[in-house]
């Protein structure tokens, strides 16, 4: 599903170069739930972001669904991340100035041919998914964290993504809320067979994956 | 993305209150700026009825001089013009084109009650100028004594207030005064800045009375090019009259008279855009900081869109739609106040039609301004990367 080879990231300034990600080689297979674990600064975002077509390798090879991606133009990537990938964010990102469906809706108002009925249609079904069909209306600062992390991994499913790659998704949130999350993450990728990669710094959570891997400086260490 | 955007604004009006008000009052000012200067600005592009080709213009300064020495001094200017071999007409009024400004009188036609620019003029006025009549006669040397005054109308005029209906010897009140209309004109225009005053359209010229003169006299030439040869002759007419009082503001060919006057509108008009432009430009500064600050506030969910499948190109559509629908928020309302107080007749004789123009105008200007000030941080947002923008805190 994801693959990896000899990825490096090299961060240049003027004076100072640091290597980010040193020859990274990971297959992630379809299905898998995978988690990313290291201390803070070993480049475990920086590798979710290179997966997730955010940012570019500075050499290597990644492949998604058995394509090379390799000098793909903006829209190319963009069409890509649309299709086939759902994020979901330590800090939620959602919009505050637009109501819980409406931010669910966010990633079909980018694909083409959806209306807006069908648009809603697909936005309210996440929603249930998560368990949040009586919060549609609400705005996010109206919920509380464990429900925005809801509301943002509805927004994750809702173009149905065959991979989602999570960063630090409990990392806000209390050890109930933390909970919840996981077993929704984990319902999805039991019975909808998403591929999830997650960014975690919870020993607890990561258990729960069925693959850990591990990273220090910058180098996978398993 | 119409609704998505107009949902999001919507939910932000609070924050936007301020700008949103100030476009709203800026709309309704531009919207009456245009409609009420609509006709000058297309008159522009009209052109000139009457032929100034061959005349020359003399103003004279009669403001000190008592009223039956100014007649006779007039009448003594014109028999001696009249006599020239060169002179083929002569004429006295109260108007020489693209230099005189006409007088404002208030008027009652056909039950409007409005202001209107007035001129008075001698029998030979209209000859002088070739100044088409379209109905009835110009001024008899009868009409000097005429119980009612004679007056003579614009096109223009009449079409506005006559609605198809004939003006000739219909009476309307001119300054208080019972008139009657007896002829009626092609349009007059003058010079843009000369078109002021009045609220009412088009033009009306009275008789010369009894204790009235023109303070101008207009002589056609009989040939072209013969004006170097009548300068030196006007020059020693008008020099036989010894009286400290007595003075010529102007004696010209009319198409110097009208040379100069473009170069004052040129002045008047280049000073005017020198300070619009300022004006705009600090406009234009003002409201492109506060949209790079919202802009700025707004990374990280630039970053979660890309994230989500947008292109730059999407970025920037989002700004510049938001942009539009923001101003909108200003321009409709706008409209609809604007057209509100010029149906009920706040400014006098606005048509609806220069109130349309006025509306469409002010909505043209509102959203090119606000599309310009958006532009550059717009295009700066749809450069930003994802990967930075959503780990900023």
């Amino acid at each position: 599903m994801i693959k990896l080879t000899d990825v490096e990231k090299v961060y240049r300034t003027s004076t100072i170069e640091t290597m980010a990600l040193s020859k990274v080689n990971i297959v992630i297979n379809k299905g898998e739930f995978v988690s990313i674990m290291g201390p803070s600064g070993c480049g475990k975002s920086t590798l979710l972001n290179i997966m997730g077509l955010l940012d570019e390798p500075s050499s290597g090879k990644i492949e998604i669904d058995n394509t090379l991606i390799s000098g793909y133009a903006d829209k190319r990537l963009a069409h890509m991340r649309n299709q086939k990938l759902g994020f979901i964010f330590q800090s939620y990102h959602l919009i505050n100035d637009l109501s819980v469906v409406d931010n669910v809706e966010i990633p079909l108002l980018y694909r083409k041919g959806v209306s807006g009925s069908e648009r809603r249609k697909k936005a309210l079904e996440a929603l249930e998914k998560v368990g949040l069909n009586s919060r549609t209306k609400h705005y996010p600062n109206q919920l509380s964290g464990g429900q925005r992390q809801r509301v943002a991994i509805a927004r994750a499913i809702v173009g149905n993504p065959e991979i989602i790659l999570a960063d630090e998704p409990t990392g806000n949130l209390d050890s109930v809320m933390g909970e919840e999350i996981m077993n929704i993450m984990l319902q999805l990728n039991k019975t909808e067979g998403t591929t999830i990669v997650m960014v975690t710094h919870d020993e607890n959570m990561a258990n729960k994956t069925e693959r850990v891997i591990r990273f220090f400086d910058g180098r996978q260490v398993n | 993305m119409i609704r998505h955007t107009f949902k999001m604004l919507w939910r932000k009006r609070k924050s936007n209150f301020l700008l949103v008000f100030q476009l709203f009052i800026s709309f309704v000012a531009l919207t009456f700026f245009i409609a009420l200067n609509v006709d000058k600005f297309l008159a522009y592009f009209k052109p000139y009825y009457y032929n100034y080709d061959h005349v020359w213009a003399i103003s004279l300064g009669l403001d000190k001089v008592p009223t039956d020495k100014a007649q006779g001094y007039v009448s003594a200017i014109e028999q001696k013009l009249r006599a020239m071999p060169e002179a083929e007409l002569v004429s006295n009024a109260s108007l020489i084109p693209f230099y005189s400004w006409p007088t404002d009188e208030k008027a009652v036609i056909q039950n409007n009650k409005l202001s209107f620019r007035t001129f008075i003029a001698d029998e030979h006025f209209n000859q002088v100028l070739e100044l088409p009549i379209k109905k009835g006669r110009w001024f008899t040397k009868d009409d000097r004594l005429s119980a009612i005054v004679p007056i003579i109308i614009t096109e223009d005029l009449s079409e506005e207030y006559f609605n198809g209906q004939d003006p000739i010897g219909q009476t309307i009140l001119l300054s208080g005064k019972k008139t009657r209309i007896v002829g009626v004109t092609a349009e007059y225009r003058d010079n843009f800045s000369r078109e002021i005053g009045g609220n009412g359209k088009g033009y009306i010229f009275k008789p010369i009375g009894p204790d009235t003169t023109g303070s101008a006299i207009l002589v056609k030439s009989k040939y072209a090019n013969n004006f170097f040869l009548m300068e030196g002759k006007i020059r020693k007419v008008l020099e036989t009259i010894k009286d400290d009082n007595f003075t010529v503001r102007n004696s010209s060919p009319m198409n110097m008279v009208k040379k100069m006057s473009n170069k004052n509108d040129l002045i008047q008009l280049t000073l005017a855009l020198v300070v619009f432009g300022f004006l705009v430009l600090n406009i234009f500064l003002g409201i492109s900081g506060v949209f790079s600050y919202a802009i700025a506030k707004r990374r990280s969910e630039i970053g979660l869109r890309v994230a989500t499948g947008a292109v730059s190109g999407n970025i920037l559509k989002q700004f510049l739609t938001e942009t539009i629908v923001l101003s909108s928020f200003a321009t409709i309302p706008g409209a609809f106040v604007a057209l509100q107080f010029i149906i009920a007749g706040f400014f006098g004789n606005l048509s609806l039609r220069e109130g349309m123009l006025g509306v469409a105008g002010a909505a043209l200007f509102i959203y090119l301004l606000m599309i310009a000030c958006s532009l550059y941080p717009s295009l700066r947002a749809s450069k930003i990367q994802p990967a930075e923008a959503l780990y900023e805190e």
